[in-house]
């Protein structure tokens, strides 16, 4: 049966307009929530609620002189922030958003393409993400940009590992590359009846490593070491004005999107809901709230984490990266094809076996964080020589909002140091 | 005939295989040219990246998706990113480049040469001989040929996965655990060679005088400003007090 060109076409438009709509009010959404967390007002001035901001921002951005330095290469200048968001929008073509829907006789899934090997293909456009901060660092041939961009591409490169395990242990689990296969397994019943059989259950430590390495990839304060303005001016886009820092700032916004997207399709479900005995062509439509409503949550976590903590050191981020979540996610691969494997060879546990096995395994991993003490090393040496910062001090990580304007001077009790 | 034969009277027809095939076989060796005429590092590691992507794309017309992603994933991200990631921490000039004199050239040309012809016969070698054709129609294997099905087995999952996950680690275990053990020898190879003379280094004052971080030193119209030391593999590690 051929599908008639305007299936494709439909889907590519609907999923590409969902996106970037979600992105804008992510960026509203951040600057309110932020505000409120500082005891500000935040935009409020366009539309109702100051909803319409981000449209004006993007005017403003668009319509800005776009100055190129005369130091830069400008090739690689040109190309840096357009591989950056190209590779954001592709990264979501593989994750359904919705249910299958029927449209003038015509049935499909609200996704972009459902490749057999969808996984991989989220985590190789995250790595291919990565080439636009670090040449934007390199080709503005200027240190700050220079520095943003190396510590970029060295931090997800490493958080890529952790992350991918996590993914793996996620794939091992259904036996499949297919994110429809991933979203099917996942539909109906747990362990316990009326429990969702989301994977962020029984594989509990992989899924926190996944969220812990997606703020990482995304380079989100915490850990936005690219991008440190204390340190750094501005990271990678110091040299980038207008339209190209547009770009900058709409891939960042929207890798959180599809970072979010991400955790949401891979352990809790993604567009599986309730349906409350809808018809089948509506119900597809529902799977598209469910999908929003936890994509929403974990974006709102995103915002929530920018507002409430300081920005990471880098070494501790290394350290963090290195030692602790690629030796939890490895061991949870580890544990995750022994499971899978046990399961084959017995033919099937009994749900209450699986859960003891899941939970003892989860408790035992976490009790084996919890007691490790990561080896010390030349960097952590520096905690003898702490100061405590100077209030207003910039170094210190206060407000780093680049799009809000600066408030008053709001007291932060967590830049005590420890 | 034989299978090469074979193979250029399909690339001779006129499908979105055989187009796409044209277009990733001119990217790959176009790019991979480039990479070793180009006189900017940077450039012609970028390149390189680009030669793995066309790659990828031959990957994926040969059926081969999960070897095309792992491509992408493994060598245009990863591997790359840890190229460049070294070429700007070292600042490698352009001057530091391409120094052979006449006899080292010539020594290469003739051992490049070699390496290639030995690949060549290595890899074509068995496919110049009748048997190897694959057979168009289902039955013809009775009659000791090979189906024309290339990685997209029938009971697979279409992407090759199971049947590469297969191989590696039943027939080829050896050589792939090998590969494994003599990429390990060469990391802790690598680990010891760079490794620090003096074991108690001072972290803060070592920053100023370190040969390794001068950090624009690998770009074309560099202006080599002595002020702008960046520091080494600890950037960032002064204190700040916000743990």
């Amino acid at each position: 049966m051929e599908t008639p060109l305007w299936v494709p076409l439909l889907q590519v438009v609907v999923i590409f307009t969902y996106y970037l709509l979600l992105t804008a009010l992510l960026i509203w959404a951040e600057r309110r929530v932020v505000a409120r967390m500082q005891s500000r007002l935040g935009p409020n001035r366009v539309g109702p609620f100051g909803i319409l901001q981000t449209l004006v921002d993007g005017v403003k951005m668009f319509f800005k002189e776009d100055v190129t330095p005369g130091m830069v290469n400008k090739l690689i200048f040109n190309i840096a922030p357009i591989v950056g968001v190209v590779a954001g929008f592709l990264s979501i073509a593989v994750i359904p958003i919705g249910g299958e829907v029927t449209l003038f006789g015509e049935t499909f899934t609200l996704v972009v393409s459902d490749l057999n090997v969808g996984v991989l293909w989220v985590l190789a456009m995250g790595s291919l993400h990565v080439y636009s901060t670090f040449l934007a660092g390199w080709a503005s041939n200027s240190p700050y940009p220079l520095m943003g961009g190396i510590r970029s591409s060295a931090q997800m490169v490493s958080y890529e590992i952790a992350q991918g395990l996590a993914v793996a242990s996620v794939f091992i689990y259904t036996g499949s590359l297919r994110v429809s296969d991933i979203v099917a397994a996942q539909s109906g019943s747990g362990f316990v009846e009326g429990v969702p059989g989301w994977y962020a259950i029984p594989l509990f430590p992989a899924f926190m490593v996944f969220v812990i390495g997606m703020v990482a990839e995304a380079g989100r304060p915490p850990f936005d070491l690219a991008e440190a303005e204390g340190e750094l001016v501005g990271g990678f886009n110091t040299e980038y004005s207008g339209l190209r820092f547009g770009m900058f700032m709409l891939a960042e916004f929207m890798s959180v999107v599809t970072m979010s997207a991400i955790v949401v399709t891979l352990f809790l479900g993604g567009p599986a809901g309730p349906t409350f005995g809808a018809p089948d062509a509506v119900a597809g439509l529902i799977g598209v709230f469910w999908f929003t409503l936890k994509t929403a949550l974990f974006i709102f976590l995103f915002i929530l984490l920018r507002g409430a903590l300081p920005r990471y050191r880098y070494d501790r981020l290394m350290n963090l990266g290195w030692k602790v979540l690629i030796p939890v996610a490895l061991v949870w691969t580890l544990v995750t094809a022994g499971m899978v494997l046990l399961e084959q060879e017995q033919g099937g546990f009994g749900a209450g076996l699986r859960l003891t096995m899941a939970s003892a395994a989860g408790v035992i991993l976490l009790w084996l964080v919890a007691t490790s003490r990561t080896p010390r090393d030349a960097g952590d040496r520096a905690d003898h020589h702490e100061v405590a910062p100077a209030p207003g001090d910039p170094a210190a990580g206060g407000d780093d909002d680049v799009l809000a304007t600066h408030g008053e001077d709001v007291p932060r009790t967590e830049e005590v140091s420890p | 005939m034989t299978l090469l034969a074979q193979a250029a009277e399909v690339t001779a027809g006129d499908t979105a295989e055989v187009t796409l095939f044209w277009v990733f076989a001119v990217l790959g060796l176009g790019s991979a040219l480039a990479v070793i005429t180009l006189r900017n590092i940077v450039h012609g590691a970028l390149m390189l990246v680009l030669n793995f992507l066309a790659i990828a794309g031959l990957y994926l017309t040969l059926q081969s998706a999960f070897l095309s992603i792992i491509q992408v994933l493994v060598y245009g991200g990863a591997i790359m990113v840890l190229f460049l990631f070294v070429i700007m921490l070292l600042g490698v000039d352009n001057d530091d480049l391409l120094q052979a004199d006449g006899r080292n050239r010539l020594l290469a040309i003739i051992g490049g040469a070699l390496l290639a012809g030995a690949i060549t016969f290595a890899f074509v070698g068995p496919y110049t001989s009748a048997a190897s054709i694959c057979a168009e129609e289902a039955p013809a294997a009775a009659a000791g040929q090979y189906d024309c099905v290339g990685l997209d087995y029938e009971e697979d999952d279409g992407a090759g996965v199971a049947f590469i996950g297969r191989s590696m680690f039943t027939t080829y275990t050896y050589p792939f655990e090998l590969s494994a053990l003599l990429l390990t020898v060469a990391t802790i190879g690598a680990v010891i060679l760079a490794r620090r003379r003096d074991l108690t280094p001072e972290d803060e004052d070592e920053v100023v005088g370190d040969e390794r971080a001068e950090p624009t030193g690998a770009h074309p119209d560099d202006r080599g400003d002595p002020d702008l030391v960046l520091e080494g593999d600890d950037a960032g590690a002064e204190p700040r007090g916000e743990g």
